[in-house]
């Protein structure tokens, strides 16, 4: 028969369907009883039922809220009650004629019985692991901006209407490229060899700009060059010129900092080094800055004992000894890094953290295309990705940015709380652990825990 | 070496930084002072280690830290 699936809706009021329907899931030939059953009150010419269907009970009728006699009586509390079916349900193929038929009769209703799909979003999440893992030389594959937003759950912000608008992020790094990405001001020092927005796009803070953008696309940001003279007084500088900049006109409300020290010199020989002593003038001015107002992401580092970065010194890798100054405040908000199977890429930085021990805050993602990689912005190699606790920082910062378009109100340690709160929490303990945080951030989950209990723009 | 001192007195920032240079640091005229919390300013000066002691001594100086290099993650 090549008919139109529907389901068929029969009036049939009976105090004992449940049981009925037990009894049509136990055994085939009572199912076929039940339906034929109904069919019966309505004539089963030119209806074909769908081979092991059941008839499905339905409580309520259309419109109907449910009362308290219907809720009583679900409940594992009251067993001697039982819900009255008011209809049953078949689905089944029809003819167009048989169709026009049952539409005149009073005691039945037919709705479409449509095909469904797998959500493709449900394949990122579908790979990501939770027990942990770790993912060392050779790297797996990078992943695409689509599978990163998937995973992220940017899509209950953005259709929302948050995607970062009214929000700008401060990049403290090498120089960001204006002309790709929206550089609307920052800060360099007079003569400073790279001015705002002019750094090349292959630059890292290009990369970072880029991956600001993964979550919150409508951010705008300014560019703090200092890299180029890459010391704490130069950090110091900038910090001050975002304190500034938030004193004139609120912004920005957020930086990232994707960058830090990759080996710990001798106590006994640099007691105020910045790796060991809290009160160094650039830990202070952070302090500052959070508490003005301004969220700070930090990365973790790049030092994690499984296959740390080139750069670090042995001095530095490993769990304690990996993230440190700036980047292990109690204040900041510290971010390692995961591939999208939520394995702990081998370089990220381990806690405990060197000032506040329970470091990173968070996890988040690297090793995608955003700035570097095929079709995008700073070339096509199909080895280049975004990597480094470096991207994973600001595709946090971009998150945190997007949740701060519906609230702007949220305080760094409001937004700092948030993210931990919801984050995925992933390896082989239950909550913080010193790989990665409280787990990885996930924008929907904080979007729907902020959403519940705290007003939102709009 | 590069460090960053601390400094809180009523002194102008020029006046700051020949008390610097007299200690034997190098001090960028060009370069401005940071302010920290109501009374210090930073100062970023080039001077070697043995001249540390020096500048830590001179009236007003609060502290005098590494300015170290850091790297991109």
């Amino acid at each position: 028969m090549t008919g139109i699936r529907v389901l068929l809706e029969i009036a049939s009021e009976r105090p004992d369907a449940l049981e009925m329907h037990s009894a049509a899931v136990e055994g085939e030939s009572e199912a076929e009883r039940q339906a034929a059953d109904l069919l019966s009150d309505v004539g089963g010419a030119g209806i074909e039922l769908d081979q092991n269907c059941t008839p499905i009970p339905m409580f309520l009728d259309v419109g109907a809220s449910p009362g308290a006699d219907f809720i009583d009586s679900v409940q594992p509390l009251h067993p001697e009650l039982a819900p009255v079916s008011r209809t049953m349900i078949l689905p089944a193929e029809i003819s167009r004629e048989r169709l026009d038929d049952l539409r005149g009769n009073p005691n039945v209703s037919i709705w479409p019985n449509s095909p469904l799909t797998l959500f493709s979003a449900h394949e990122a999440m579908d790979s990501a692991r939770s027990d942990g893992g770790v993912d060392c030389r050779p790297f797996r594959d990078a992943v695409d901006l689509a599978v990163l937003r998937d995973l992220l759950g940017t899509d209950m912000l953005w259709d929302s209407g948050y995607r970062g608008q009214s929000i700008v992020v401060g990049i403290l790094d090498e120089g960001v490229n204006g002309d790709e990405y929206p550089v609307i001001g920052g800060f360099a020092r007079p003569g400073a060899f790279v001015q705002p927005g002019a750094a090349a796009i292959t630059s890292h803070g290009s990369m970072c700009a880029a991956d600001v953008l993964v979550a919150a696309p409508a951010a705008r940001l300014y560019d703090y060059p200092f890299l180029g003279i890459p010391n704490s007084g130069g950090a110091l500088q900038m910090f001050q010129a975002v304190l500034n900049q938030w004193n004139i006109d609120g912004t920005p409300q957020i930086t990232n900092n994707s960058y830090g020290f990759a080996g710990v010199p001798d106590p006994a020989q640099a007691p105020n080094h910045e790796i060991h002593d809290i009160n160094h003038p650039l830990h202070r001015k952070v302090r500052e800055v959070v508490s003005a107002g301004v969220a700070c992401f930090f990365a973790a580092g790049n030092c994690g004992q499984n296959c740390p970065s080139g750069r670090c010194h042995p001095s530095g890798i490993g769990p304690g000894v990996s993230i440190h100054a700036s980047n292990s405040l109690e204040e900041v908000i510290t971010v390692a890094a995961v591939n999208s199977r939520h394995e702990r890429i081998g370089y990220s930085s381990q806690g405990p953290g060197m000032f506040e021990p329970q470091k990173p805050d968070v996890a988040s993602y690297s090793h995608f295309f955003g700035n570097f990689g095929p079709g995008r912005p700073a070339g096509t190699a199909a080895s280049a990705f975004d990597n480094g606790t470096s991207a994973a920082t600001p595709v946090a910062a971009g998150v945190g940015a997007a949740l701060l378009s519906a609230n702007p109100g949220l305080t760094p340690a409001e937004l700092k709380l948030l993210l931990m709160d919801t984050a995925i929490d992933i390896g082989r303990s239950v909550g913080w652990d010193a790989d990665h945080g409280r787990g990885v951030v996930n924008a929907a989950a904080a979007f729907s825990s902020m959403r519940g209990r705290l007003p939102l723009v709009g | 070496m590069e460090w960053l001192v601390t400094y809180a007195g009523p002194e102008t920032d020029d006046e700051v930084r020949g008390r610097l240079r007299d200690a034997g640091a190098s001090v960028d005229p060009h370069r401005a002072t940071i302010p920290m919390g109501e009374a210090e300013r930073v100062f970023q000066i080039s001077a070697p280690t043995s001249a540390v002691g020096r500048v830590q001594a001179l009236p007003g100086v609060k502290g005098v830290y590494p300015n170290s290099q850091q790297i991109p993650y």
